[in-house]
């Protein structure tokens, strides 16, 4: 089985042709396909995980509605036991009190500069200034009916002063009360 | 010997004519189908697999777009919730930081000595801080000096959980003396660095001829 050197040359000329056709359809075709499908692959792991996690974060949807709800609720009450402090019922509540304390303090600095309380920026402390001459057992009761009237209400600052040998002291007692922003 | 002649041609037209192409002449072009063939093949194959991986991808964006509106939910749900957890957790912060004043001046008062009594009640907590209670009092008689009565009162202040538990530091501050008066201070303090507790004596003195005892 012997071949002419024409049939030869024929021979080397179309397997050369077909070298080189597979090789610029290797890289023209197959290649960016190839790439194509790695990118899809690896795209599709990507969504797969994306796709788990959303399902599992949605799975938490419920219980975290129902914490939601509790702690709404925990909000609401707490914020309920908020004083007014509008500046005419504040002073009916220092008023109130103070009666209930037989003294008479008056407001005689309202602060309404409020300071920011806490991160949350939802709450901030408003102080007041209260004074007036009174003994100190009744500045003492008079604290004592503030201080129960609400858990969001304290003490910033008191000042007693001796004035006169009888008992009365000057008095300026500084409060703070929670507000909400 | 009469050898007959034998005919020979070996050229193409001879072999067409004789017993049509040669092997390899008949194996070419089903070797170059075959290879156009295996192309297309593997051409086809990569075209189906990259159109099928494309499809996945477009199936499972959309499934992901789809449950993302749900995601969006639950993450401002969470939002909130957190939200509310450090609402509540401010609120906890602003109870249980309170001190309650009445009780720790109810507490001053009862527990005077009778030699001694207050002039000023200075009480600051507007720094968070730096909460500070200045008693400042006044311990009279010629039995009363700054060995005994003055720091056994800071020692009762700083025994009593009233007042330990709000104030980190307690100390006595002499001042100052007149004739048989004794003017001291006792200074409770509490800064967010400090937690010490500490109890200032003053340098050792004469012991005082009578001892003066607390109420309580």
């Amino acid at each position: 089985m012997t071949m002419t050197r024409e049939q030869r040359e024929q021979l080397i000329l179309v397997v050369l042709f077909t070298a080189i056709a597979c090789v610029v359809g290797f890289y023209l075709v197959v290649q960016p396909k190839m790439d194509e499908i790695s990118k899809s692959t690896d795209k599709i792991e990507k969504q797969k995980a994306q796709y788990d996690n959303s399902t599992n974060t949605i799975a938490l949807l419920p219980s975290i509605v129902a914490a939601t709800n509790v702690d709404e609720v925990t909000v609401v009450t707490e914020e309920k036991r908020f004083l007014n402090t509008e500046e005419s019922e504040f002073a009916m509540i220092v008023n109130d009190s103070a009666a209930k304390a037989q003294m008479a303090p008056k407001i005689i600095k309202w602060n309404i500069l409020d300071t920011p309380f806490g991160t949350s920026g939802k709450y901030a402390e408003r102080s007041v200034k209260v004074g007036g001459a009174m003994t100190y057992h009744s500045l003492g009761k008079w604290l004592a009916e503030m201080e129960k009237m609400s858990p969001y209400i304290r003490v910033l600052g008191i000042s007693v002063k001796r004035t006169d040998s009888y008992g009365t002291n000057g008095t300026e007692v500084t409060l703070g009360v929670l507000v909400k922003k | 010997m009469n050898l007959p002649l034998i005919e020979i041609n070996l050229s193409e037209e001879f072999r067409r004519k004789k017993g049509g192409l040669t092997m390899p002449q008949k194996q070419l072009p089903l070797a170059i189908g075959g290879a156009v063939f295996f192309v297309l093949l593997v051409v086809g194959g990569v075209w189906t697999v990259a159109t099928i991986r494309n499809a996945q991808v477009t199936s499972i964006e959309q499934q992901v777009r789809v449950l993302s509106n749900e995601v969006a939910i639950v993450v401002s749900t969470l939002g909130v919730s957190s939200k509310l957890k450090e609402q509540i957790k401010e609120l906890e912060n602003y109870r249980n930081d309170r001190v309650e004043m009445s009780e720790r001046l109810h507490s001053v008062a009862s527990n005077m000595p009778n030699k001694v009594y207050l002039t000023d009640v200075t009480y600051d907590a507007t720094d968070p801080a730096v909460r500070r209670l200045t008693l400042q009092a006044r311990a009279f008689g010629s039995d009363v000096d700054d060995a005994n009565i003055p720091p056994r009162l800071t020692k009762f202040f700083v025994r009593e959980p009233l007042f330990s538990n709000a104030f980190s530091s307690i100390r006595y501050d002499p001042e100052n003396k007149l004739l048989d008066e004794w003017i001291f201070s006792i200074v409770m303090e509490r800064t967010n660095t400090v937690v010490t507790k500490t109890v200032t004596k003053p340098a050792p003195r004469p012991k005082p001829r009578t001892t003066a005892t607390l109420k309580d």
